[in-house]
C-alpha cells in the first residue's frame, strides 16, 4: 500500500476524522518526529481510557461505589432526623430536668473515656485483620462477583486475539494470563475451604485485578 | 504487579464515634471477640515456646495460611510467639479449632524446626460450614547469626536483622527483608523488598514487584512478569526480567536479560549487558563497557567511557559522550543519532537515518534508504548509503561518500575527497586535498579544491573552480557528456591543456598557446608555461575555462 505524506499540520485534523490511510500516514510520520509521536501515543491512550469511561458498567468498583455512598447517605439522613426528634423532646424538658440530663450525660462521658483510655489496644494489639467478618467477606464476594464479570466480557474480546498471538507480545501475554489463571484457581481453591482468611481474599482480589489489567493491556495493543 | 486494594483499609480504631462508648460500655466482653454476625465466632489462642539455639545452628519454619516476622536478637534463644485465629458459626466449633491447630517445635541437630499442623481429618468437618475460617501469624526472635530456612504460602513474611544464611521461599503474600546476610529469597504471586544485606542475594518471583537496595555482594534477580528496581550494590548484578521494567542504579557491573519493558541502568561501575527486546533501553554513567542488543524500541546511551556495542532493529539509537572505546552500532529501521564519540564509530543501519556530531576517532557510517548526516569527524569518514542523500561538514581527514539516487555535499574537507555517485548531484566546498568524483544523470559542482580534481560524469554539468596550492599547480581531469563543463584555474599556473567535445564550443578566458591543428572540437595547447594536466572531455556539450577569482 502506498503511504501518503502527512505533516504535524494535518494530526488534529486526522485525530478527528481521518481515513485507515491517513491513519497509516501519520503513524508513518510520526515514527520519525518526536512531538507528533508523543501526541499519538496520547491520543491513543486516552481515546483506550475515553472507551473505557464509556463502558462504565464494567468498572468492578464503580457500583460498590456507588452502593456504599448511597448507603452512607441514607445513614447520614436517618442520622439527621433522630437527632432532629431528640433536639425537640429535649426543647419540651423542663429546664432543672434538662440540666440533669446533661450532668449524668457528661458523668457517663467521663466514665466511658476513663475506662477506654484504660483499655485501649496497646501497638500491636489493634483489632486482628487476618480473618474477615461477615460484612467484609460480603464486600470481598461482591467485588470478585464484579471482577468476574468485567474480567469474562475482557476475556471474551481477547480471546480471538490470544487463541493464535500475531505478536511475540501477544504470546506473552497469553503466557501471563495463563499463570494468572493458574494462581486464581489455586486461591479460589484455598478460599473455598478458608473463606474468610483475609490473605486469601486479597490475594485472589489482587489476581482478578491483575487479570483485569493485563486484559485490557492485550485490548489496548490491538488497538 | 499487584494494586493496593484500599477499599479494604479498615477505619483506625481511634476513630470510635464518642457516640459508641455507652454501648460500648454496656456490652463489653473479653474473649471470645465476637463478630458483628451472630453466626460467625472467633476465637484466638497464643503460643508462646523459647529454646535454646546452638551455634551454628539454624531455624526452620514450615508454614502456610498466615504472615511470619523474623527478627534477629542478642543471645542464643528462639522465642516463639504465634497466634492461632479460627472462625466458625458456633464459639464451640471455633474453640475446637483453634485447639486443634498444632505448632510443632522439634530440636535437631542440624536446629529448629517449627512447623504449623493444620489436621487433615478436621479440614472436612472444618469446611462443612461456609463460615470456617482460620489462620495462624508468627513472631519470631531468634539469634541474628543463625540461618533460616522458610517455607510459607498464603502469608507475608518479613525478616529484620538475620545475618545468616537465609533461604525463604514464600507464595501469594509479600516478602520483606531488611539488615539480611547472603541469602535466596523467593516469591510467588508477591512483591519482594530486600533493603540491605551482607553478602551475595539470589532473588526470584514470578508476578510481582521486586525491589532490592543495598546489597553488599553480588545480587541476581529472576522475576517473570513485575518490575524490578535495585539500587547501590557493591557486587555485580544478573537480572532476568520479563514483561515489565528494569531500573537500576550504582551497581559494580550488570548483566540484564529482559523482554517487553524497559531497561534504566545508571551509574554502573564495570561492564553493562543488555539484552531486550520490545522495550526501550536508557543508559548511563558506565564505567566499562556497554554491550546492548534490543529490538523494536529504542535505545539511549550516555556517558559510557568503555566500548559501545549495540545491535538492535525498529527502534532509534541515540547516543552521546562515549569517552572511551569503541562504539559499534548495528540497526535496522531505525535511525541513528550520535554525538560526542571519542573511538572509532562503525554505525549501520537500514531504512534509517545516520547523524553523528563530534565523533574523534575514525567514522564509518553505512545506510540504505536513509540519509547520512556527520559534522566534526577529525580523523576522516567513511559514508555509504543506497537511496539517500549525503551531507558531510567539518571533516578532518580523507572522505570517502557513496550513494545512488541522492545528493552529495561536502564542506570543509581537510584531506582528500572520493564521491562515488549515480543519478544524484554532488557538491563539494573547500576541499584541501584530491578530488575524486564519479557520477551520473547530475550536475557536478567543486569549488575551493586544492589538490587534484577528477570528475567522470554522464548526462551532467561540471563545475569545478581549483584553489592556488601552497606550490606548483595540481591535474585537473574533467569528463562527461550531454552537458557543459566549466572549470576556473588561478590565474599564474600552469597546464597542459587536452579539451575536446563534440557539438558544442570551446571558450577560454587565459590565454593558450597552441600548436599543431585546431579543430572546432579539440583545443590542445599550453596555459602559462605548462606543467600540470588540464584534461577536458565532453560531447554533446561546451567547454569554458575562466579565471578562478
Amino acid at each position: 500500500m502506498k503511504i501518503m505524506n502527512v505533516t504535524c499540520n494535518d494530526r488534529d485534523r486526522i485525530f478527528e476524522d481521518g481515513t485507515l490511510a491517513e491513519w497509516a500516514a501519520l503513524e508513518a510520520h510520526a515514527a520519525n518526529c518526536l512531538l507528533c509521536a508523543e501526541e499519538l501515543r496520547a491520543w491513543k491512550s486516552l481515546s483506550f481510557s475515553a472507551q473505557e469511561l464509556r463502558d462504565y458498567t464494567e468498572s468492578p468498583t464503580l457500583w460498590l461505589r456507588i452502593e456504599r455512598a448511597l448507603a452512607e447517605e441514607a445513614e447520614r439522613k436517618t442520622q439527621r432526623a433522630e437527632r432532629r426528634r431528640w433536639h425537640s423532646f429535649f426543647q419540651h424538658l423542663p429546664v432543672g430536668w434538662q440540666m440533669a440530663a446533661a450532668g449524668a450525660f457528661l458523668l457517663v462521658l467521663t466514665v466511658s473515656a476513663g475506662w477506654f483510655y484504660l483499655h485501649q489496644p496497646k501497638d500491636g494489639q489493634r483489632a486482628d485483620q487476618s480473618l474477615l467478618k461477615s460484612k467484609a467477606l460480603k464486600e470481598v464476594e461482591s467485588a470478585e462477583a464484579t471482577y468476574v464479570q468485567a474480567i469474562d466480557k475482557l476475556a471474551a474480546e481477547a480471546q480471538p486475539l490470544l487463541e493464535n498471538p500475531a505478536t511475540p507480545l501477544l504470546a506473552n501475554y497469553h503466557e501471563k494470563l495463563i499463570v494468572l489463571d493458574s494462581a486464581i484457581a489455586d486461591l479460589r481453591a484455598q478460599a473455598g475451604i478458608n473463606p474468610s482468611n483475609a490473605q486469601l481474599r486479597y490475594q485472589l482480589l489482587a489476581m482478578y485485578q491483575e487479570k483485569q489489567h493485563t486484559l485490557e493491556e492485550v485490548l489496548e495493543a490491538k488497538q | 504487579m499487584f494494586r493496593h486494594l484500599s477499599i479494604f483499609r479498615r477505619a483506625p480504631w481511634c476513630l470510635a464515634p464518642l457516640g459508641g462508648l455507652l454501648p460500648a460500655m454496656l456490652l463489653f466482653t473479653a474473649k471470645p471477640i465476637r463478630a458483628a454476625n451472630p453466626g460467625q465466632e472467633q476465637v484466638s489462642r497464643d503460643f508462646h515456646q523459647t529454646v535454646a539455639l546452638g551455634a551454628g545452628q539454624s531455624v526452620s519454619v514450615e508454614h502456610k495460611f498466615g504472615s511470619i516476622s523474623l527478627h534477629g536478637e542478642s543471645g542464643r534463644e528462639v522465642k516463639i510467639s504465634a497466634t492461632i485465629r479460627a472462625q466458625a458459626s458456633s464459639h464451640e466449633e471455633a474453640e475446637s479449632f483453634a485447639q486443634k491447630i498444632k505448632i510443632e517445635v522439634q530440636q535437631t541437630g542440624e536446629g529448629m524446626r517449627i512447623k504449623t499442623i493444620y489436621p487433615e481429618e478436621e479440614k472436612k468437618w472444618f469446611h462443612s460450614g461456609k463460615n470456617s475460617s482460620w489462620s495462624v501469624s508468627y513472631d519470631i526472635g531468634m539469634p541474628s547469626d543463625a540461618p533460616i530456612t522458610v517455607r510459607n504460602s498464603f502469608g507475608s513474611i518479613e525478616v529484620a536483622g538475620i545475618h545468616g544464611a537465609a533461604d525463604v521461599e514464600n507464595g501469594y503474600g509479600t516478602l520483606t527483608v531488611r539488615d539480611a546476610g547472603a541469602g535466596r529469597w523467593n516469591n510467588a504471586f508477591g512483591s519482594i523488598e530486600l533493603a540491605g544485606a551482607g553478602g551475595n542475594v539470589s532473588v526470584s518471583d514470578n508476578n510481582g514487584s521486586v525491589q532490592v537496595s543495598d546489597v553488599k555482594g553480588t545480587l541476581e534477580v529472576r522475576n517473570r512478569f513485575g518490575s524490578i528496581t535495585t539500587r547501590s550494590i557493591q557486587g555485580a548484578v544478573t537480572i532476568t526480567g520479563g514483561n515489565s521494567a528494569v531500573a537500576l542504579t550504582d551497581a559494580a557491573s550488570a548483566n540484564i536479560t529482559t523482554s517487553f519493558g524497559s531497561v534504566d541502568a545508571r551509574n554502573i561501575r564495570g561492564d553493562l549487558s543488555v539484552r531486550d527486546n520490545n522495550g526501550n533501553v536508557e543508559i548511563s554513567g558506565i564505567g566499562g563497557a556497554a554491550d546492548i542488543t534490543n529490538s523494536f524500541a529504542n535505545v539511549t546511551f550516555s556517558d559510557v567511557r568503555g566500548r559501545v556495542n549495540c545491535t538492535t532493529n525498529n527502534g532509534r539509537v541515540k547516543g552521546s559522550s562515549a569517552t572511551g572505546g569503541s562504539v559499534t552500532i548495528r540497526n535496522s529501521f531505525g535511525n541513528i543519532e550520535l554525538d560526542a564519540i571519542s573511538g572509532v564509530l562503525d554505525a549501520e543501519t537500514s531504512n534509517g537515518k545516520i547523524s553523528v556530531r563530534d565523533a574523534r576517532g575514525s567514522v564509518t557510517l553505512k545506510s540504505s534508504f536513509g540519509a547520512i548526516e556527520a559534522s566534526g569527524v577529525p580523523k576522516g569518514i567513511r559514508a555509504i548509503t543506497g537511496n539517500g542523500a549525503i551531507t558531510l561538514t567539518d571533516i578532518g581527514g580523507d572522505t570517502f561518500a557513496k550513494t545512488s539516487f541522492g545528493s552529495v555535499s561536502t564542506e570543509r574537507i581537510n584531506g582528500n575527497l572520493t564521491v562515488e555517485n549515480s543519478n544524484g548531484s554532488v557538491t563539494a566546498r573547500n576541499v584541501k586535498g584530491d578530488a575524486g568524483v564519479k557520477t551520473s544523470f547530475a550536475g557536478v559542482t567543486l569549488e575551493s579544491i586544492g589538490g587534484r580534481i577528477t570528475v567522470d560524469n554522464q548526462n551532467g554539468a561540471i563545475s569545478v573552480t581549483a584553489m592556488r596550492p601552497a606550490s606548483g599547480c595540481r591535474d585537473i581531469s574533467l569528463k562527461t557528456s550531454f552537458s557543459s563543463i566549466r572549470v576556473r584555474v588561478p590565474e599564474g599556473l600552469g597546464y597542459n591543456l587536452t579539451a575536446r567535445t563534440s557539438f558544442g564550443r570551446i571558450s577560454s578566458e587565459l590565454p593558450v598557446t597552441s600548436t599543431g591543428s585546431i579543430g572546432g572540437d579539440t583545443l590542445n595547447g599550453t596555459i602559462g608555461s605548462g606543467g600540470c594536466q588540464l584534461q577536458l572531455t565532453d560531447s554533446n556539450g561546451s567547454i569554458e575555462i575562466a579565471k578562478a577569482p
